[in-house]
């Protein structure tokens, strides 16, 4: 709803491949795949990349963007105080355009009133990904030396 | 497989073909310099400035690259990918709106610093120069209203 109403010029950016919008809780909002089989793929990054943010906030060091080279393209994350996107391109991709898009459209999906319903029914659900369901044994271990 | 593309211009921009590792091929010292630059932003003129090389021997190695399959043109370049003088009163309009009469010489020194001018300026580098110029904007308000006044001009020259 909200990259179909608010997000399509994202979509039609070359070598775009997926979006996520997560709200503030963590909890996944919207997503859009060029293929339905990347949707798996998105969610497990977009996991991993919870958990980046998770150490790194509780590091005390707040990033508001990551970019990270994957085979042969890139996995861009921005942090803005009320929504995270998370987004996979292939290459050559321009991430100025796609920060220009986010931040010309991002107060118009916050003051939406569908939006604001969403983030309503999600707000008092919080996923914590530091929670062992989602930790493997090596994460585990890792986590435990760097004191988290 | 990749287009072969004999006829190189400076305006063109090329990307390495995934398919095709350069390291299969027997490369001299420059022309992996040449695949060092490859970035699928930068065009062949810029590559040519970057390495101090000659019209000559860029045009040979982006040649020789493209022969042996290594290299992919992304854009072609050329006056179908500039942006339009007149987006400049626009955009300097919309500048001088927040920032008052020392707009025009900001946008100007960023379009210097970005190696480009009003007249020459492609449309790929919009989104850079929209970001490079908000940064001038010291309230963020502004700076997001800027852009929001700003991107449905440049909208119409990027998905076109």
């Amino acid at each position: 709803m909200i990259i179909n109403e608010f997000l399509q010029d994202l979509t039609k950016i070359p070598n775009m491949q997926a979006i996520a919008v997560y709200g503030v809780n963590n909890n996944l909002l919207d997503s859009w795949t060029v293929y339905d089989s990347h949707l798996q793929k998105l969610n497990e990054i977009s996991l991993h990349y919870f958990q980046i943010f998770s150490i790194l906030h509780a590091k005390g060091k707040n990033f508001k963007e990551v970019l990270i080279s994957h085979d042969n393209g890139q996995i861009y994350a921005l942090i803005l105080p009320d929504l995270l996107f998370i987004i996979l391109t292939k290459l050559p991709t321009d991430i100025s355009l796609i920060r220009l898009i986010i931040n010309v459209s991002v107060s118009e999906i916050l003051s939406s009133r569908n939006v604001q319903k969403l983030l309503k029914k999600t707000r008092e659900k919080h996923l914590n990904f530091f929670d062992k369901k989602y930790l493997d044994e090596s994460e585990k271990e890792l986590l435990k030396k760097i004191g988290i | 497989m990749p287009e072969l593309v004999e006829k190189i211009d400076n305006n063109m921009i090329f990307m390495l073909n995934n398919e095709r590792s350069p390291e299969e091929a027997e490369l001299l010292h420059l022309e992996w310099a040449v695949i060092s630059q490859l970035d699928g932003q930068k065009t062949v003129g810029q590559i040519a400035d970057n390495l101090a090389l000659s019209q000559t021997e860029v045009e040979d190695i982006f040649r020789k690259l493209s022969m042996q399959n290594l290299i992919t043109l992304v854009t072609r370049g050329g006056e179908d990918s500039l942006v339009s003088p007149e987006f400049f009163k626009i955009l300097s309009h919309e500048m001088t709106l927040l920032l008052g009469p020392v707009a025009s010489i900001i946008l100007d020194d960023v379009l210097e610093m970005m190696h480009s001018n009003r007249e020459n300026f492609p449309i790929r580098n919009l989104p850079i120069l929209i970001e490079l110029l908000a940064i001038q904007i010291d309230d963020p308000v502004k700076q997001i209203e800027f852009q929001r006044n700003i991107y449905p001009r440049i909208r119409k020259y990027l998905f076109k």
